[in-house]
């Protein structure tokens, strides 16, 4: 069965680039969705789980951390891998985050091999 | 032991090196491309000596430090940078970007504003972990704002002042085969030394902890949506430089104004990558990085349509006749084509089938789709349907005609699997294309009356492939492609006895 991917980011470029870069990484989704905050990604949630969920942490409305914690709560993300993208390399907040609920922690700038290295162990 | 702040001065220059060059490194990776920078001056004087490196439109970039370096302190790029950079990540069209470096405006600039930030993050990520990893005392960058226009025009609004005090590093930057421009590091005294303008703070790490607005004018002008504090602004009394206050107070008061030209420029090279196949097309029509072969069929769909395409998108000459001959010839060439034939035996067989009416050879099921649509709904109704036609129209009213070719035209090459390693956001942009943009119109049509000599004429006077039948009320009744006379004269040779359905279009392979 295909796999379903959510990229989740205030901004429309950064979006692009994130889903150039795992096309890059030669993962291969069948569904890809965007959210430009996270607001609209718990909508779209609300309407269908996905699979992997790669979500910025500063945006405005509802940030990233915020988030993952609401996602997890929806009964339908139980099983939703969800990874952190952001430039915020404080150990401290990684910690932080994973501890939230979140599965894994991409800093930005990224390449197609860290999206590999990281989303590939997830996708299994 | 953590940094002094003298040791984070006399350090400045060797790491913003190493975060320019992290920098290019990271945006090479991304973006499989040769980034490199050049270290052109480095020391100490007045605002004015950055001044003169950014007389034009230019990004900057606020970083607010805690740590060894506690405050604001900029990141410039210039026009070219801006632009170059800009566009880049975002892969607008070279020949758009070169424009830009030259004439860009700040409405041009505007438009990238997005773009710019993103690169700004990307940036100040960079700083961050060569600092992290290089920088005793260093607790965090966080970028709260990027300026994008004149900067000198008001100083305040990337928090400096005319005559204050800097430390500052120049380089000249180079992304693959663009123009190279300059960048720099500018850190005012003050976020270096903060103690002194701290009322009561024998540890600048402290005092940017418990205070918000760590240093004068720390809080952006415009803070973009995306800027939040976090976790990582938490006080680090251990590493926090207490002897700075004090060993800095007994330095020199007021910055010299001399600078210090770096004898050592240092380069800064991320590794040379293998060159995109794009990097070669032309793109004098603003068609960039499509191959020659690929723009030579956008030039024709372009030339042989009347297409409500943006002008400044395809401004392509208008075609001539298709065949020249063949129009000046016509009806000649038919009656030459049954005088070749004459020759024959027999040429009844011949002239049946070239009587053959439209309606006999034309395929009834014909697929529609809304002029709003994007390609990427007819690439999936193409496919769908086996078909490589499609009418454009809306209650049956026939608006113009999408061709497999068309849409090959119209859509990147780099969408093809082979080039997966190359896509980019702009290759995937082109499948968001309305339909209305890129079909043919006026649509030739014919009636279901007329004779395959006809068609044939037609397809070639006119050099389309597919025609429309329509009857008198202008209702479509099916359409006509080059495959379908193809397959009438298979079928009219028994001999051949050629049975099968005929081939309707070019795959379109996204």
């Amino acid at each position: 069965m295909g796999k379903s991917l959510m990229i989740v980011d205030d901004s429309a470029t950064m979006r692009k680039i994130i889903m150039r870069t795992v096309r890059m990484s030669g993962l291969e989704f069948d569904r890809t969705e965007e959210a430009g905050s996270g607001v609209e990604a718990l909508q779209k949630l609300e309407g269908g789980p996905v699979d992997v969920i790669l979500c910025d942490i500063n945006m405005p409305e509802m940030n990233g951390t915020e988030l993952v914690k609401k996602a997890r709560e929806l009964a339908s993300c139980s099983g939703t891998k969800i990874v952190m993208v952001s430039t915020e390399s404080a150990q401290d907040l990684i910690d932080q985050v994973m501890s939230d609920g979140a599965d894994g922690y991409i800093t930005k700038p990224f390449t197609p091999e860290k999206f590999q290295e990281k989303l590939a162990p997830l996708l299994n | 032991m953590a940094a002094t702040a003298t040791d984070i001065e006399s350090r400045l220059a060797e790491l913003s090196d190493a975060s320019f060059e992290a920098f290019c490194e990271d945006l090479g990776a991304m973006f499989d491309a040769d980034v490199q920078c050049t270290r052109q001056q480095a020391g100490a004087g007045t605002v004015e000596e950055v001044r003169k490196h950014f007389k034009k439109l230019a990004a900057v970039h606020l970083v607010q430090a805690t740590g060894a370096l506690n405050g604001t302190f900029q990141l410039f790029f210039d026009q070219g940078g801006l632009f170059i950079l800009s566009g880049f990540v975002v892969m607008l069209p070279e020949k758009k970007i070169l424009d830009d470096v030259k004439r860009g405006s700040i409405d041009d600039a505007d438009n990238l504003t997005d773009a710019a930030r993103e690169v700004g993050n990307l940036l100040v990520g960079s700083w961050d972990r060569v600092f992290r990893e290089d920088c005793k005392g260093h607790e965090h960058f966080l970028k709260t704002n990027t300026f994008i226009g004149k900067p000198w025009e008001d100083p305040s609004k990337i928090e400096l002042v005319a005559d204050e005090a800097v430390h500052f590093a120049v380089y000249e930057m180079k992304v693959a085969s663009y123009p190279s421009f300059c960048c720099a590091a500018v850190f005012p005294k003050k976020a270096i030394h903060p103690a002194e303008n701290a009322v009561a703070a024998d540890a600048p790490g402290q005092a940017s902890a418990a205070d918000p607005s760590p240093a004068e004018g720390a809080t952006p002008v415009s803070a973009e949506p995306t800027a939040e504090p976090t976790a990582a602004a938490e006080p680090s009394p251990q590493e926090t430089p207490t002897a700075v206050a004090e060993s800095d107070r007994g330095k020199a008061g007021p910055a010299t104004a001399d600078v210090a030209t770096d004898p050592q420029a240092k380069t800064c090279a991320a590794p040379a990558k293998e060159a995109p196949v794009q990097t070669e097309a032309s793109d004098s029509e603003g068609l960039t990085a499509i191959p020659e072969d690929i723009q030579s069929i956008v030039e024709t769909v372009v030339g042989s349509s009347h297409a409500s395409t943006p002008p400044e998108e395809r401004k392509v000459p208008p075609r001539p006749p298709v065949n020249a001959a063949l129009a000046e010839a016509s009806p000649s060439i038919l009656d030459q084509v049954l005088a070749d034939y004459t020759v024959g035996p027999d040429t009844s067989a011949l002239t049946d089938l070239l009587n053959l009416p439209a309606r006999k050879i034309m395929t009834s099921e014909v697929i529609w789709c809304d002029p709003e649509a994007t390609v990427q709904d007819v690439i999936e109704l193409m496919q769908q349907h086996s078909t490589g036609y499609v009418l454009v129209g809306r209650d049956g009213v026939l608006e113009g005609l999408l061709s497999s070719s068309t849409i090959q035209g119209a859509i990147s090459p780099y969408l093809r699997p082979v080039f997966a390693k190359w896509r980019r956001p702009e290759d995937d942009a082109t499948l968001g294309i309305k339909v209305k943009w890129i079909m043919s119109r006026p649509v030739r049509t014919i009636k279901p009356d007329a004779a395959l000599a006809t068609v044939i004429e037609s397809m070639c006077r006119y050099g389309g492939r597919c025609l429309p039948v329509v009857d008198s009320q202008s209702q479509v009744m099916g359409v006509i492609t080059v495959f379908d006379v193809l397959l009438r004269v298979l079928e009219a040779d028994q001999s051949l006895a050629w049975k099968g359905k005929p081939p309707q279009t070019i795959p379109v392979l996204v």
